[in-house]
């Protein structure tokens, strides 16, 4: 008897001790993971390095400026990853990895199919003014460009 | 000849090949180790992205190695350096695996986005590789022509593991400015 409640009383704690875990398991849930690890950043940022960083970790609108340095719209985080893991995925499958940083071939594929997988840039209403390639392009530039990518991942995709 | 108001960035990852053999020896120790790290973790309820503090190294002023990597050293400080109008600012960073010899890893990428101020002006190609060596990313463009810029560049550091997500480190440069 005496065996059973010794039993009992240590199930009875063993649940107690799962279901504290869980309750603070959905305790921390709440507060989510960064989406990136930024442990050892220097000490000091500048403001703008801060106000950056932050938009990583948020998903917040990142501003971004042409090749001119005017300001043009807007791009997410998660835009851009997602559509640079596509292409360097579609490089891993049907390619070969980088030989090093002036690959040339590499490069210019990985461009191409950028041209081809453009994020748009979108102003603070929501209307796209332009696309991120590797840089700002305007609409009617991007037009013009993709003729030459398409020939390129023609000519180095197998 | 460099552009004028152009930063050159590179982040490198790197595995030292001599080192690996003592990580061998040290592998079941290592295992024993972790395995009580992840049962205390469990038993805690900690969330899975405190995980990664049990596994990795805090040492680096810029980056840290990877989930289930251990930190070996990095190269001493490098303070941006101006070649002529260009600014380079890096640091090679060497870590290990914890694995038995085996890569830990899937595969290792690096990109490198290029910022004027607080904005986007550039991104650069994402580097990749499933094999024990660096990749790095080295470039250099004009974000924003003439006057003084004040220039800088974030690197992301993934490492991914078959059937887990790509963990991500984020690493920046100081700012440049430049004329």
């Amino acid at each position: 008897m005496t065996t059973r409640r010794t039993l009992l009383a240590t199930a009875a704690a063993a649940s107690a001790l799962v279901a504290a875990g869980a309750v603070a398991a959905s305790a921390g849930s709440d507060d989510p993971a960064p989406r990136y690890a930024t442990a050892n950043l220097p000490a000091e940022v500048t403001p703008d390095q801060r106000t950056a960083i932050e938009a990583l970790q948020s998903d917040a609108p990142i501003p971004v400026q042409d090749r001119t340095g005017t300001p043009r719209g807007f791009v997410r985080d998660s835009a851009l990853t997602a559509r640079d893991e596509r292409v360097a995925g579609t490089l891993r499958e049907r390619f070969r990895e980088p030989t090093g940083p002036d690959d040339r071939d590499y490069l210019e594929l990985f461009e191409a199919l950028r041209v081809l997988d453009p994020v748009p840039v979108v102003d603070e209403g929501g209307t796209t003014v332009g696309y991120w390639t590797h840089d700002f392009n305007e609409i009617d530039e991007l037009a013009k460009l993709e003729p030459e990518a398409r020939a390129t991942v023609q000519r180095l995709l197998p | 000849m460099e552009r004028p108001g152009s930063v050159l960035f590179r982040f490198g990852w790197q595995v030292l090949p001599d080192v690996e053999a003592s990580m061998v020896r040290s592998t079941r120790k290592a295992w024993a180790s972790v395995a009580v790290g992840l049962i205390v973790v469990a038993l805690s309820a900690c969330k899975a992205s405190e995980k990664v503090v049990v596994d990795s190294v805090e040492t680096s002023s810029w980056v840290r190695c990877a989930l289930g990597q251990s930190f070996v050293g990095e190269a001493g400080d490098d303070q941006p350096t101006q070649y002529g109008a260009a600014t380079e600012a890096w640091r090679d960073y060497f870590c290990v695996n914890e694995d038995t010899g085996a890569l830990w890893w899937d595969r290792l990428d690096v990109y490198a986005r290029k910022y004027h101020g607080s904005y986007l002006c550039e991104t650069s190609a994402t580097y990749w590789t499933t094999t024990s060596r660096s990749v790095s990313v080295s470039d250099s463009a004009v974000c924003a022509p003439g006057g003084s810029s004040h220039i800088w560049a974030m690197g992301i550091h993934g490492a991914s593991r078959p059937g887990a997500a790509i963990q991500r480190e984020v690493s920046i440069t100081p700012e440049v400015t430049s004329t």
